[in-house]
């Protein structure tokens, strides 16, 4: 499923990690189960699933991972998914190696994604296996040493399995995204911990994006600045 | 779908329109003037006008300096200029708390600033109201930053303008699959500059002590063990209202509503489901009533929940005198006049004068002539009680009326907000509105009056007298109706010695307008003041109601099998 040198796994016991206090922490799961390190992926092979009581074929017992939103029947749900890398390079060289692997490919810059939104996976059958990710800070790094662009109106498309095996290399920091997943039992809060990524291969399209005119009117309190609205303009990407 | 992950810090939504909201205290005398109709004041003096009236008022003055930049800036090309402009603020505060044998099980305080703006373009005769040209909403910062205030008040006006400009061209799109009509609506009506700044109101009530009563009250189901539930709640609020437009009016008003209610259920040996639910509304706290009335009032309900479910059904269907009790009378006149007197303008290419059954009614009869209908928010206080539906001023700015509706028998009026119906031009002072909603037609203290009014027990002889010679058994009385005017308590009245008997299961197949025209016979000398939960709080003060022929039949109720095993135990 991902590349030899990934391993997943979702451990609710971990309180805190790189100096971050973890959402998806908890001693027992909504089924009254005892919380469980889950070993997901190792070495790139998918081992296990995150399980509630309601089994599925070949995995019959109940893993820790029952959880729910209140008032909602509970299901197999990630508490702190942590990824982990053994084949790492130092944070501080990502970006060279960003731009190595632009001129590699012959493109005139790749993409940075700083932070995003959140972001989706379609999971049932009757659709396609698609995610995308809403993406808020992305930088054009130009190969040839131009100063990186702030850009937006992208979002990250694909399917996973496709996505994931384009992997080249990771950075040797974790870092934290707290937040709140949602699904069949409802919202509830998670944490994923992983190194920054870097992706040979990566489909981007356009965001839907109605052509809304600013306010007609300055902001109270700049009436005099001239400013109307969103004046700055932004050059948009193009795939 | 799986997985939408969010940011922690990601703000979170509020809900909160269509909270059900209840207010309305006891108006104050407090200065209120239109100017003269014949001389309106040019634009400009208005404004001044309002700008001094609104002088020390935080959020009146924010909603003011946004107006005229509104006024003065907002144009777009190929779009008019709006040739109105509306603010309205109603700020919530909120205590609401339920308890359920014997214990607290909600217990909620909200207060909360819900703007809506309305932008008007075209003209007085066809405008922009239509679909979302009907205004936008917005929540407020609940301090008075007059930057953080303007800030959501400049974003929600733009939005108002550019839905304006939409909604105009779109409702002159949808006219032209309908004929021209010859004698055209306006789109809204002219109002005169209203200036009233009245005091705001907040909630005085010892919220703890109601909590306590609530649990004691409900802690009687100990005593009542076929009783499957009980539950008290309460739910004061205070709701303040600020209104500015680009006529130049301004208002504010404050209105407090404390509301209690009761209510319990049980099933019968053979399954139906019986349930009460008596309310107490009211617009001063000291109205209320004590914990010890409360009790009985609560002892009162759980005893007649357990006589139903003992209460023999009503199998055969009976036509013949039906008496009700002011109380049920009461939620008749809400439903079949209150429902029908307002003037609510159809929907684009209806040819019709209002929504209501009584659309085409307008100088016909439509109840006996010995009966008149007012509707007079200005009235306080009737027989020393609060009246939760009394008003100085509308939501749209324009002095309450007291407005004759109904006169002998004969539809004379409608009651009316700006927006005008056929063969009526100008609002009439009920142009009312919900918080974050928009005005319309609106009950505030609808009041029914009769020339001929005899006593209960006069009434309850006639029924007597009737089935007598019509050679029955029994009448029928309603004390309360349910929903869908279902009789909660029903009693058969006994010819031979007039004893009664509550009967369970009934409904009433023919209790319509007709019925109110045609069978009413008689009414009683015992007014009953009912403050009643609405968008906008709304009185309606009717007395017993005498029908000389209903049908009363079985209901079609499911017989949903009773608990599998008893309550629990009360003693370990």
């Amino acid at each position: 499923m991902l590349p030899k040198f990934l391993s997943v796994i979702d451990d609710p016991t971990v309180h805190e990690m790189a100096g971050v206090k973890l959402a998806g922490t908890y001693d027992f799961d909504n089924e009254g189960e005892p919380s469980q390190r889950v070993e997901v992926i190792k070495d790139g092979v998918l081992k296990n699933f995150l399980m509630s009581r309601m089994p599925v074929k070949n995995f019959d017992q109940s893993n820790g991972h029952g959880r729910n939103q209140p008032g909602r029947m509970p299901t197999g749900r990630q508490g702190n998914l942590i990824v982990t890398s053994t084949q790492t390079v130092p944070e501080s060289e990502m970006r060279q190696h960003l731009i190595d692997e632009a001129k590699k490919q012959g493109k005139p810059y790749g993409l940075y994604f700083d932070d995003i939104q959140g972001g989706f996976t379609l999971t049932t059958r009757a659709l396609p296996q698609a995610f995308q990710v809403l993406p808020v800070l992305v930088y054009k790094v130009y190969a040839d040493g131009r100063p990186d662009e702030l850009v937006r109106g992208v979002d990250i498309v694909g399917t996973p399995l496709a996505a994931l095996t384009r992997i080249l290399t990771t950075g040797d920091q974790p870092r934290v995204f707290n937040g709140v997943c949602g699904a069949e039992s409802g919202q509830v809060p998670v944490a994923a911990v992983a190194p920054s990524m870097l992706f040979s291969e990566m489909e981007v399209q356009k965001r839907a994006h109605e052509h809304e005119r600013p306010p007609l009117l300055a902001p109270p309190g700049f009436e005099d600045a001239g400013v109307a609205g969103d004046a700055q303009a932004m050059p948009g990407v193009k795939p | 779908m799986k997985g939408l992950h969010l940011p922690t810090a990601l703000p979170t939504y509020r809900r909160l329109m269509g909270i059900a909201i209840a207010a309305s205290l006891a108006l104050s005398a407090t200065p209120s003037r239109a100017t003269p109709s014949g001389s309106p004041p040019s634009p400009d003096a208005a404004m001044v006008a309002a700008h001094t009236a609104a002088k020390g008022d935080g959020l009146l003055e924010a909603l003011l300096t946004e107006l005229d930049r509104s006024k003065a800036q907002l144009k777009m090309d190929q779009v008019q200029t709006p040739y109105y402009i509306e603010y309205r603020v109603n700020e919530l505060e909120d205590i609401g708390a339920e308890a359920a044998f014997g214990a607290l099980r909600e217990n909620q305080h909200m207060h909360v600033r819900v703007l809506r703006v309305v932008v008007r373009i075209g003209d007085y005769k066809q405008d922009s109201y239509f679909g979302r040209g009907q205004g936008e909403s917005s929540i407020l910062p609940l301090d008075n930053d007059p930057i953080a205030l303007r800030h959501q008040i400049w974003l929600a006006t733009d939005d108002a303008y550019k839905a304006a400009g939409q909604a105009l061209a779109e409702k002159q799109a949808a006219m032209k699959q309908f004929s021209a009509d010859p004698n055209p609506v306006d789109d809204f009506a002219k109002a005169p500059q209203m200036i009233a700044i009245e005091p705001t109101a907040s909630l005085k009530i010892d919220e703890a002590a109601w909590k306590r009563t609530l649990e004691d009250v409900t802690s009687l189901y100990k005593e009542y063990p076929d009783v499957q539930s009980v539950t008290a709640s309460a739910r004061f609020s205070a709701v303040n209202e600020y209104l500015v437009n680009s006529e130049g009016t301004v208002t504010r008003s404050g209105k407090t509503t404390y509301n209690v209610q009761l209510s319990s259920s049980a099933q019968a040996a053979d399954g139906m489901r019986l349930s009460r639910s008596p309310a107490f509304m009211v617009a001063r706290p000291e109205e209320l009533p004590t914990r010890d009335a409360l009790l009985g009032e609560a002892k009162k309900m759980l005893e007649t929940v357990v006589a139903l479910r003992q209460a023999p059904i009503v199998e055969e269907e009976y036509r013949g005198p039906v008496l009700f009790a002011a109380d049920a009378g009461n939620d008749i006149v809400a439903s079949l006049i209150g429902q029908n007197v307002l003037g609510q303008k159809p929907q684009l290419g209806k040819p019709n004068r209002t929504t209501g059954a009584f659309a085409t009614s307008y100088k016909t009869r439509v109840l006996p002539n010995f009966l008149s209908v007012v509707d007079d928010p200005t009235l306080k206080y009737f027989q020393g009680k609060s009246l939760v539906g009394s008003y100085a001023v509308d939501s749209e700015g324009v002095k309450a009326q007291a407005v004759d509706t109904i006169e002998n028998g004969m539809l004379t009026n409608y009651l009316l907000g700006r927006q005008p119906i056929r063969d009526f031009s100008t609002s009439n002072g009920h142009g009312r509105a919900a918080p974050g909603s928009f005005p319309g037609p609106s009950l505030g203290v609808l009041l029914v009056k009769s020339s001929e009014a005899q006593s209960p027990d006069e009434l309850k002889k006639r029924v007597i007298q009737m089935v007598t010679d019509q050679g029955k058994a029994y009448g029928y009385r309603v004390e309360t109706l349910g929903p869908a005017n279902s009789p909660r308590l029903l009693y058969r009245v006994y010819a031979k010695d007039g004893h009664e008997e509550l009967v369970r299961g009934a409904v009433f197949s023919e209790l319509d307008i007709r019925a109110l025209r045609s069978d009413l016979i008689a009414v009683g000398n015992d007014p009953l003041v009912s403050n009643r939960v609405g968008g906008a709080p709304t009185t309606i003060i009717s007395p017993s109601l005498l029908f000389d022929e209903l049908e009363v039949k079985r209901a079609d109720t499911s017989k949903d099998k009773l608990p599998d095993y008893p309550p629990p135990p009360l003693k370990k």
